[in-house]
This record gives C-alpha cells, sequence and structure tokens, in this order.
C-alpha cells in the first residue's frame, strides 16, 4: 500500500488528496472483511442476519456516523447511539406503517414506496426534534450512505414481515444490527486501520484463505451446542433405543 | 462427560454439514427444480401412482383469480403457492359461515375478498424464493384419520420420511397444537414426534424447533401420551416415500405425508432443504444414520425398508418378546449371584444352551458361601473306582446324608471324569440376577477351582429366555 501511495505522491497528488484515497481503498478494503465477519456469524456462531447487503450498508452507515474528518479516527460511541437510534427509528417507523397498509390492495412497489415515505417523514420529525431540542449533532452525519441503509433495511423490514412471523423478523433485525456493529467495532480501530493499510497484500491472503475454510466447514456451529444439548448430553443416543422410549397407549374411554 | 458428549457430538447434523455434504451433494439442481414445483412435483408422482390430494384449481393470472368462483369448491379446501418455502402462503379454509365468509383453522374469519387478494399476493411472488412470479394451486383439504383423533388440535398431523440413498432413515409426526392455531408447523408451536421405524409407533416428542423444552409426555389439549401411538400404512408410507425420492431424483429427500380417513396416506410435499428439527423430535443423530445408510447398495424398496427397521428401528426384540413371553439374551451377560451369605457377587456369565445344568466354579461357591458342604464333600471321595450302579448308590446315599444338613443342598452329583477319577458335585440352589430378573435356581459346583467364567448358565436356567447369538456383539 506504501509504494502506491509513494507513487501517487511522485505523480504530483498533494498530501490531502492522497490521504483521501488513502480512505477510499481502505473502504475497499473494508468491504470482503465485513463480508467475511458476516460469513463467521453464519457459519461459526449460527447467527444468521437478513441477507448480504443489509448488515453491510448498516456497517458502513455506522462508519460513516461515528467518523470524525479532523481526526481521521472514529467516536464508535456516538456510532452506536446515532446507529442504533436511526436502525429502531426505521424499524418502527416501517413495521407500523405496513402492518396498517398491509390490507390494501396494492401492487408491490408503490405499496413499499408509501412505506418509505412514512419513514422519511419519521426521521426528519426525528431529526427535527434531535437537533433542535436535545441538541444532538450526530445526525448531521447522515449522508448518501446512510440514505441506501434506511431504503435497504426498510425494504429487507417489511419483506421479512410479510412472509414470516413479526417476532422472527424483531430477531433477525437485532442480530443484524449486532453483526454490523461488531464488524464496524472490527474494521474501525485504529490498529485494524493501519494494519489493513500496511500489510495489505497479507490482508488479502488472509482473507482470502479464510474464506474458502470457511466454506468448507462442516463443523457444529455454536448455537447448535445449544441447540441440540439434549442429545449431546444424553446417556442413550444408540440407535437401539426405541424400547426405553415407546410406551404403551392406552385405551381412551373419554 | 466430555467424553460422551464429543461421542454423541458424532452422531448429530448440523447445518454446516447438511447443507455442504448432503443437501448439495445428494441432490442435484434438476430435483432442486422439481422439489420446489409442487405442481410439477404432483404430477411427477401421479405419473407414477404416488397418490396425493386431489387438484381442484390452478389460478395463473390475475384474470383467472378475478373469475374464480371459490363458492363453487366444496366446503373447505386449501390454497397454495406452487414455488412456497415451507408451509408459507398456505391457506387452510374448513367451512363457509352464515355472512359467506369462510373459516380458518385457527377459528379466524376471512372475506371472500381477501381469499381473493392472497391469490394476487402468490402471483406476486411474495411468498416464493426470490420473490419470483408465482401460481396459485387450489387443494383438497384432507380430514385427518381417526387413529390421530386424541393427538390432534383441529388441523391434520402431517408425517415426514427422510429417505436418503434410497433408504428411510428418519421419520417424524408432527402434531397441530393449540397454540400452532391448528398447523402442523413445529416452528409456531406444533409438537414433533419421533417415530421408530421398525414398530411404526411413536417414541419421544418436543415442542418448537429450537430444543428449548424438554421433551414433552403427552398432547396438552387432551392429556393423551404421545409416546406408543401407532402410525396407520406405515408400511406404505415408507414404501412411497422411497418411490418418491427416486421419482424425483432427490438423494438426500424429506417427503411429507397427509394421512386420510379414507384414502390412506398421500405424499403432500417433496423437500430437498428438510431441516434438522427432527433429530429433536427422535432423540437421536441423523448424522450416524446417514453414514450407515450411504454404504448400503439398495437393491429393492422392500429390502430398503427392511434394512431400514434392522438400523433403525429398536423394537424387534420387543415384538418377539411379547409373543413369547420370554426375554432375549446373547452370549455373554452380566449377572448378579446370591448363595448363602449376604453379599451377592456380581460377575460376567457365559450362556450356554449346551450345557444341562448350570455350573458355577468353586472359587466362585467358596466366595457365596458354599464352603462347609464343600470340605464335607471332600472327605467322601471314595479311593477306588465305582461301576455306574455303586456311583449312583453313593450319589442317593450322599444327597440323603447332606440334604438335611443344608437345606440349600438338591442333589449330590457322582460321576466319572475323563481322567478316571470319580467327581462329586453338589447341586445348589442360588439366586441369580439377569437383566432386570430375578430368580432362584440350581447350579452344579465344579470340581475345577477357576474355570473361564464363574458361571456358566445351563438349560435349567434358561426357561424364561430365549438365548441371541448376535446380541451384545455391537455394543460391545
Amino acid at each position: 500500500m506504501d509504494y502506491l501511495l509513494s507513487f501517487l505522491e511522485l505523480g504530483g497528488f498533494g498530501e490531502y488528496e492522497v490521504a483521501a484515497i488513502e480512505e477510499k481503498l481502505f473502504l475497499l478494503i473494508a468491504l470482503p472483511i465485513v463480508f467475511t465477519i458476516i460469513g463467521i456469524f453464519r457459519h461459526i456462531i449460527g447467527l444468521n442476519t437478513f441477507r448480504m447487503y443489509v448488515p453491510l450498508i448498516t456497517t458502513f452507515s455506522l462508519y460513516e456516523l461515528g467518523y470524525i474528518e479532523e481526526m481521521e479516527s472514529s467516536n464508535m460511541w456516538d456510532a452506536f447511539k446515532y446507529g442504533l437510534t436511526l436502525y429502531m427509528l426505521v424499524f418502527l417507523s416501517s413495521a407500523i406503517l405496513y402492518l396498517l397498509i398491509k390490507r390494501f390492495r396494492m401492487h408491490y412497489i408503490p405499496k413499499s414506496t408509501l412505506v418509505i415515505t412514512g419513514v422519511a417523514i419519521t426521521l426528519i420529525a426525528a431529526i427535527f426534534f434531535g437537533t433542535f431540542f436535545l441538541n444532538l449533532s450526530g445526525f448531521i452525519h447522515i449522508e448518501f450512505l446512510s440514505i441506501l441503509m434506511i431504503a435497504i433495511t426498510s425494504n429487507a423490514f417489511i419483506s421479512s414481515i410479510a412472509r414470516k412471523k413479526i417476532q422472527k423478523t424483531i430477531e433477525t433485525a437485532l442480530i443484524t444490527f449486532l453483526v454490523s456493529f461488531t464488524a464496524y467495532i472490527v474494521i474501525a480501530t485504529q490498529f485494524m486501520k493501519e494494519f489493513m493499510l500496511n500489510q495489505t497484500l497479507l490482508v488479502i491472503i488472509l482473507i482470502v484463505i479464510g474464506n474458502i475454510l470457511l466454506g468448507r466447514f462442516t463443523g457444529f456451529r455454536l448455537i447448535e451446542y445449544w441447540r441440540f444439548r439434549n442429545l449431546l448430553f444424553t446417556d442413550s443416543l444408540e440407535n437401539n433405543d426405541g424400547k426405553k422410549n415407546t410406551k404403551k397407549q392406552k385405551k381412551n374411554t373419554r | 462427560m466430555v467424553r460422551k458428549i464429543l461421542k454423541n457430538r458424532k452422531k448429530i447434523l448440523g447445518r454446516n454439514e447438511w447443507g455442504l455434504e448432503y443437501v448439495r451433494k445428494h441432490n442435484l439442481s434438476k430435483a432442486f427444480t422439481i422439489a420446489d414445483d409442487k405442481l410439477l412435483t404432483k404430477k411427477m408422482l401421479n405419473q407414477y401412482d404416488i397418490p396425493t390430494p386431489d387438484l381442484l384449481a390452478t389460478l395463473r393470472t390475475y384474470e383467472d383469480v378475478k373469475q374464480f368462483d371459490f363458492y363453487s369448491l366444496p366446503k373447505s379446501f386449501v390454497i397454495k403457492p406452487v414455488k412456497g418455502l415451507i408451509g408459507s402462503g398456505i391457506l387452510i379454509v374448513y367451512n363457509k359461515d352464515k355472512n359467506n365468509n369462510w373459516i380458518k383453522s385457527d377459528g379466524s374469519r376471512v372475506s371472500n375478498e381477501e381469499l381473493h387478494s392472497h391469490c394476487r399476493d402468490i402471483l406476486d411472488g411474495k411468498f416464493s424464493l426470490y420473490n419470483e412470479p408465482d401460481v396459485v394451486m387450489i387443494e383438497e383439504r384432507i380430514k385427518f384419520h381417526k387413529a390421530f383423533r386424541y393427538h390432534t388440535y383441529k388441523g391434520t398431523p402431517d408425517l415426514r420420511v427422510i429417505v436418503f440413498n434410497k433408504m428411510p432413515v428418519m421419520a417424524e409426526l408432527r402434531l397441530p397444537t393449540k397454540e400452532s392455531g391448528g398447523r402442523a408447523n413445529m416452528t409456531i408451536g406444533a409438537i414433533g414426534a419421533g417415530i421408530d421405524l421398525a414398530e411404526g409407533k411413536t417414541t419421544t416428542a418436543v415442542k418448537g424447533t429450537a430444543g428449548n423444552s424438554g421433551t414433552i409426555e403427552r398432547f396438552p389439549e387432551t392429556n393423551q401420551l404421545i409416546s406408543g401411538l401407532r402410525i396407520p400404512y406405515f408400511e406404505k408410507i415408507l414404501k412411497y416415500a422411497i418411490k418418491a425420492s427416486e421419482i424425483t431424483q432427490l438423494g438426500f429427500a424429506g417427503i411429507d405425508f397427509l394421512i386420510d380417513r379414507e384414502k390412506g396416506p398421500l405424499v403432500v410435499e417433496v423437500n430437498a432443504r428438510s431441516g434438522l428439527a427432527i433429530q429433536l423430535a427422535n432423540m437421536s443423530g441423523l448424522k450416524e444414520r446417514l453414514k450407515k445408510a450411504e454404504g448400503i447398495q439398495v437393491t429393492s424398496t422392500e429390502k430398503a425398508i427392511r434394512l431400514a427397521k434392522d438400523l433403525f428401528g429398536g423394537e424387534i426384540e420387543q415384538g418377539i418378546e411379547s409373543l413369547s413371553g420370554k426375554k432375549i439374551i446373547g452370549i455373554y451377560e452380566n449377572v448378579t449371584l446370591k448363595g448363602e451369605i449376604e453379599k451377592a457377587i456380581k460377575t460376567k456369565a457365559k450362556i450356554d444352551t449346551g450345557s444341562e445344568f448350570t455350573l458355577i466354579d468353586k472359587k466362585t461357591a467358596l466366595k457365596i458361601g458354599f464352603q462347609d458342604i464343600l470340605e464335607d464333600l471332600i472327605e467322601e471321595i471314595p479311593s477306588k473306582m465305582l461301576s455306574e450302579k455303586a456311583r449312583e448308590k453313593l450319589a442317593n446315599f450322599l444327597t440323603e446324608k447332606y440334604s438335611s444338613k443344608y437345606d440349600f443342598l438338591r442333589e449330590v452329583k457322582v460321576t466319572n471324569s475323563s481322567s478316571g477319577k470319580i467327581r462329586i458335585r453338589p447341586l445348589v440352589k442360588v439366586e441369580v440376577t439377569l437383566g432386570d430378573t430375578t430368580f432362584e435356581t440350581r447350579a452344579v459346583v465344579s470340581n475345577k477351582n477357576q474355570l473361564q467364567y464363574s458361571i456358566i448358565v445351563g438349560r435349567n436356567s434358561l426357561k424364561r429366555y430365549l438365548v441371541d447369538p448376535n446380541k451384545n456383539k455391537i455394543s460391545i
């Protein structure tokens, strides 16, 4: 990475521009790392998020929200505060609005547009409220990426509510935020940032090897140790145990 | 403890391995296409004479939906998305009410307009994989078989058989409960009961798929025992399951059945991605069974079913036992032996149907309190050879002499040994515990101090047993 940057410097780019390019390169390398973390959560831990784009864009929105321009570092607590608030606002407004208009017969795209309109209004009100009355400045950092995040997560939420139970949707939404925040912490620490920029080639090699291994992983997910605990701790997991298990059915005279 | 967990761990199938080694490896993409399309599956199964629920109507366009008259259908029916995933989008209608609204399984009402709306949603792809446009299919509603009347709440129980390499490996019965709203869906509260493949009866049961609760004993709404319920048409179900997996070319399949009151078993769905909660319902690991089934060359359906029952069923022994009233034991069994003293000894016995009497060696006899009689009898050994008649006379004499002294003594045996000496051996009363039964029997005390097995159980003690030389071989 250093070679690349010094190459740019030689080409006449100023310090400021080089730093900006460095930032972009960092984000590009962060991309597969975030995907890897999502994969680890799914296949090793056993927690399922909404599919790919939602956790990805949530992670980068968190990054955006926590970024401090002047210091080129990240304020994770801010990111958490604003990120979670934004995420929850989007979820609540999407869910409530969708459940309200569920009954009406409409094509899917205009229907979800209505929901998004409601979400946008909710957020405008929230920003107003937050900045004016509560003196919170974090919402100033809502940029392009956060807008995308709002749209994508809103659609994912209502699609999930439509197909599955609302309880399952809440579960998945919380897990997605957890995974996104974990991924955010991983990429936003000073140590990681420097490591990614200084040892880029090594990082790429590790990502490739790691994902090849992850892709062939056939072990238990951590959640499964919990899910199958009755089976793991039982003494009689032999198949010829039907004798013990089958009881006599009494004739019902009710 | 840790070893037990590791040992059990190897028998259970986890999601990672499930996806990589079984679903993707043994199910070709062509098979997925068939299994994911319920209409195509139905057509193919019917071609090979496998019964499925009657198809009442197919709606492919908005116009079809608009023009369709639900009142022309029989009073109960089921609306399904053809490409729907695991039960989503299925609407079961039980009856019409006075206001011409439709009644669902949980008792709630839907209007005719809502049915139309639901069909339109299906066409829009709301319930299909990747939200692609779909087709509506309307089937007859299956009325549950009366065998299940005490084990279901409003809905119909369904039966899933996992077939691998053309062999049935595991089965479960899913029972709708009040909690699940009359649906046989375990993720919303239905009960899953494991089935013993040999007997076709239910064994253990759980509620839900997350392994949260322990096993359930009784069905909540009727308080009936869940275990021991016999599945009607079980042989047929296994046969159809194997055939269905062959027809759809799924190497690893979950075949779902509904059992109709009149028509018997019907294949209602074929799953290429059957889940793992079945292991919890059966309290048994799937991986172990799959590994056993993998190496087998299946030549016929009948053979596959027989093998499956042998390998994965536990009830064959019980069947024979209840027929003859005898318990089945192997050639080597652990027994507890009690003689004249309070202390009993635990030892390994050899079961020998070739031996007329049960035999114990001298060392064991001394351990359980027979030293007095043995000492006495040593004195009685004659110095010279005796004829058969003389031996008999001596035996009677000794029996009379000592049986009043020792009340455990039944008889004294006097025989010629192969080396030419006279053997005098007492036949004593002992108490034997074999398995979970304790009984009194007679044992001859051998001349030998120590035999390979402290006790050899002979025919006189085996009246209540059947000996299976293959028993215990696998578990050791």
